[in-house]
């Protein structure tokens, strides 16, 4: 049994798990301040309130994995990613306070709705920007960080930014398909019409240009040019269905392909990355704690993991079929 | 007059034995008499809490 | 205050956590209330009790929400601010806090929803048991924390191989040498904030002359649980000083205001003074003659051990430990004689109608959070220079960030999390002002699948669903 395998696993798995949950409603946070209508914006709003923030579970479940099985990995990433990360959490914690308020306080519902999009589209592109700044090559000496706090910030990163915000906005548009009526529709089919091909474009752009950047990535698609090659035609596939299913029925279609997409291409990533925690710099193993440590969190996440699994699921189940257009009673 | 003094000490009593009597309480569970000491006196002002609060009403009429 | 990355991350990680703490301290201890006046309200059917319940509940939501948002951001501190601390400690720490995480999102994905959102929807009894798994799954998160930090005061169960951490044994790690005195004190902590915040509010009520028999409930309940809970913390709190003085001598020398290696016998108890590190003495001093010894050393005579005897570069800033002391210490004889106050007028019945007494309490709502922080400054600077006492430095442990961008993150930091305080702070007003009869019978404050379980809306969605077939 190979511990560090299978704590790696599970942190994959809780970055993938977060990225398709919480990633849609990041895109419909974004996409409200495309919404001038503000019936609409409370629609869309509507369709994400049930289940926005149990997601971010999994972001945490992410970082305390690493520390506690990978700590010199977390120990160098952190630092490196400092600016990101930080800008990325009160993000988040933004997005949750103007939630809130939000639902109280009808007469600034706009501004509240504004600082509810900002705060998804600062998260959204901070995630871009980690994940860029990753792929390009964190400066690692022995097992400090070495760089600098703005190396996040090179034109790569910022192209995966855009990729990334591209992505959340489609899967927020898909959900808008899935979940919305009337009025709404026609406004998220607009928007993957815009977004399905500047998230293709970027994508394939970020690929591109990472054999360039990033050495590691070159001699990965020498390993297994076969695994990544059927990786990118299933994104490129997912894309076609995708855009060829918006309204239409069923309108889950978009929805399924847009989660298949993602997925792909984070499965690509994991190839990609494969066997390093820190990418292209320090593996598994080297990063590893202890293995009292790393049985002792597996336990813990082995029992709590298919509850809150449930649980998610049990919210989606509740809540399934459309948004009703009154909403959910008393956010009117 | 008298009524006067004897109100007068009545208050001050109110004031005095309150204090003495937490006062030793406090100093008492520090342990500055001692573990034993410590440990009794913690238990009485537990106890003692728990039956004052339970059986005593706190107004004249219902609680 | 100096430019430097080290004091930067340490003022930074400070505030967040400062900030963080007020927050679960109040979540743990209102938890704990719920259950009970719910259990209350189970065993009476008394209709006020279910009053308190719901008035109560919304505010033990919104800060149970601050808490979590300000709790990930921790979760990243760590690292973000002392890199080298967890790559170190993490071995150790990492599947501790792993597993508080774990906890808190079992708690949260399964009973937090039907606590606050299920009233109507789930039997009477299940939802006691909800209430009441949530007060106990605060308890563990607070005692796996709580065991991190104790971790890191009085380490155990662990070996260096090659600079790295291994565990040895990890019933040494979690049970380590503080944690079975810190816990029940942090958690009886918790129990008085939430009962100075009951009776402070119901106090202000009174005074008020409004909702007089909620009033007098809250005051009651409130003050029979501080005078029930405060002689234990400070019986706790003496016992915890002892292990202190026994495992981190350093942290009680500076406490108490001593720089020399005996004091003069006997030794007066400070309350103030102004400490000069750099000379190593007290610029100025102010004390109670004699009380140092006896509550000290338990005797008249007794000398006190000072600073001096630790090392200069391993002292920690005794300006910091002290105050932070006396504040927790000083508060926490407030607490006791508010509570003895209260026995006494409720003996002879005056409980409701002294109008100092009330005053007083609403000027002890927060005594709590006070204390709590106090004890929590003591803990923390008392500690340093070390991060894990004995083992890693903090300045040795701090992440490689240029300081302008600490700065500017901290910055960042203090203005959101002003703007949260406020948001919370306008959210209980607003609730307290309402008074309890406008109470919803589910918590206002929105967040998802807490609502999944609104009755309403699960009708709504069902509807829904009905409607497309």
């Amino acid at each position: 049994m190979n511990l560090p395998l299978l704590c790696a696993g599970f942190a994959a798995l809780s970055v993938a798990f977060y990225v398709l949950l919480d990633g849609f409603d990041l895109g419909v946070g974004a996409l409200l301040l495309l919404q001038p209508h503000e019936k609409s914006r409370d629609h869309m709003v509507d369709s994400i309130t049930p289940t926005w923030d149990g997601n971010e579970t999994w972001l945490i479940m992410t970082g305390v994995t690493l520390l506690a099985a990978f700590p010199i990995a977390y120990g160098i990433l952190m630092p490196a990613l400092y600016i990101p990360i930080i800008v990325m959490l009160l993000s988040l914690g933004l997005r949750g306070v103007s939630f809130e308020f939000r639902a109280q306080m009808k007469r600034y519902r706009r501004r509240w709705d504004v600082i509810f999009a900002i705060g998804s589209i600062a998260a959204a592109s901070m995630q871009g920007l980690i994940l860029g700044a990753l792929l390009e090559g964190i400066s690692v000496e022995g097992s400090t960080f070495s760089g600098s706090v703005f190396d996040c910030f090179r034109s790569f990163s910022v192209l995966c930014a855009i990729c990334v915000l591209a992505g959340y906005v489609v899967l927020g548009g898909c959900w808008l398909q899935f979940k919305a009526t009337a009025q709404l529709h026609g406004f998220s089919g607009r928007t993957l019409r815009i977004a399905l091909p500047l998230f293709i474009l970027s994508f394939f752009a970020v690929g591109g240009m990472s054999l360039f950047i990033q050495p590691g990535i070159l001699a990965a698609w020498r390993d297994h040019p076969v695994l990544l090659g059927t990786l990118s035609c299933i994104v490129l596939l997912a894309a076609f269905i995708l855009f060829g299913s918006i309204g239409k029925r069923p309108d889950v279609r978009p929805l399924a392909a847009g989660l298949v997409m993602i997925a792909a291409g984070i499965g690509g990533l994991a190839v990609l990355v494969f066997p390093t925690i820190v990418p292209f710099r320090i593996s598994i193993w080297d990063a590893s704690s202890s293995r009292l440590s790393q049985i002792f969190l597996l336990t813990g996440a082995i029992v709590v993991t298919p509850v809150v699994l449930g649980y998610s699921f049990f919210a989606y189940w509740v809540f399934r079929g459309k948004t009703p257009e009154k909403g959910w009673d008393g956010y009117e | 007059m008298l009524k006067n003094l004897s109100l007068a000490f009545a208050k001050i009593l109110g004031f005095l034995v309150p204090t003495l009597v937490g006062v030793t309480f406090f100093f008492a569970i520090l342990g500055v008499f001692g573990l034993g000491i410590a440990i009794a006196g913690l238990l009485v002002a537990v106890i003692g809490a728990v039956v004052l609060v339970l059986r005593v009403p706190a107004e004249g009429d219902a609680r | 205050m100096s430019l430097n990355p080290a004091t930067l991350a340490r003022v930074q990680f400070a505030f967040t956590v400062s900030f963080h703490i007020i927050f679960p301290t109040m979540s743990i201890g209102l938890a704990m209330f719920l259950a009970v006046i719910e259990g209350l309200w189970l065993k009476t059917r008394d209709g006020l009790y279910l009053e308190i319940y719901r008035f109560w509940l919304s505010i033990f939501a919104m800060g149970f929400g601050v808490g979590v948002v300000t709790g990930i951001v921790l979760s990243f501190e760590f690292g973000l601010g002392f890199a080298k601390f967890a790559q170190l400690a993490g071995p150790a720490i990492g599947p501790m806090i792993a597993l508080e995480v774990l906890t808190s999102f079992f708690l949260e994905a399964g009973f937090l929803g039907i606590m606050l959102f299920g009233m109507d929807r789930v039997g009477p009894k299940l939802h006691f048991f909800a209430t009441c798994m949530v007060a106990l799954g605060t308890l563990l998160s607070a005692s796996w924390i709580l065991s991190a930090n104790s971790w890191m005061q009085t380490p155990d169960g662990v070996a260096v191989h090659d600079g790295r951490l291994v565990v040895i044994n990890w019933w040494h790690v979690v049970n380590n040498p503080s944690w079975v005195v810190r816990l029940p004190h942090m958690l009886s902590a918790a129990y008085l904030t939430a009962s100075f915040l009951v009776a402070g509010v119901g106090a202000w009520y009174l005074l008020q002359g409004k909702h007089l028999a909620f009033a007098k409930k809250n005051v009651a309940l409130g003050t029979a649980f501080a005078s029930v809970l405060i002689a234990g913390q400070v019986f706790i709190g003496d016992i915890l000083y002892g292990t202190m003085l026994k495992h981190q001598p350093s942290k009680m020398q500076a406490a108490e205001g001593f720089w020399e290696k005996e004091s003069a016998s006997p030794a007066p108890y400070y309350w103030v003074i102004a400490p000069d590190q750099k000379e190593q003495r007290n610029r100025f001093a102010l004390g109670i003659p004699y009380l140092g010894s006896i509550w000290l050393t338990h005797s008249l005579q007794g000398r006190v051990e000072g600073l001096k005897n630790t090392p200069r570069e391993a002292q920690p800033i005794m300006g910091m430990v002290f105050y932070g002391f006396r504040i927790m210490y000083g508060t926490a004889i407030l607490m006791f004689a508010v509570a003895t106050a209260s026995l006494w007028l409720r003996w002879k019945r005056r409980l409701f109608t002294t109008r100092w007494f009330l005053r007083s309490l609403v000027l002890m709502t927060p005594s709590g959070i006070v204390a709590t922080l106090g004890g929590w400054y003591l803990a923390e600077t008392g500690r340093q220079p070390w991060v894990i006492f004995g083992m890693l430095r903090t300045i040795d442990a701090v992440s490689p960030v240029p300081a302008q961008t600490l700065l500017a993150t901290l910055i960042a930091f203090v203005c959101i999390y002003a703007f949260f305080m406020t948001a919370f702070l306008i959210f209980v007003v607003r609730i307290i002002r309402r008074g309890p009869d406008s109470a919803s019978i589910h918590a206002e404050a929105s967040g998802s699948l807490k609502n999944a379980l609104r009755p309403p809306v699960l009708d709504s969605a069902n509807a829904n669903v009905a409607l497309r077939r």
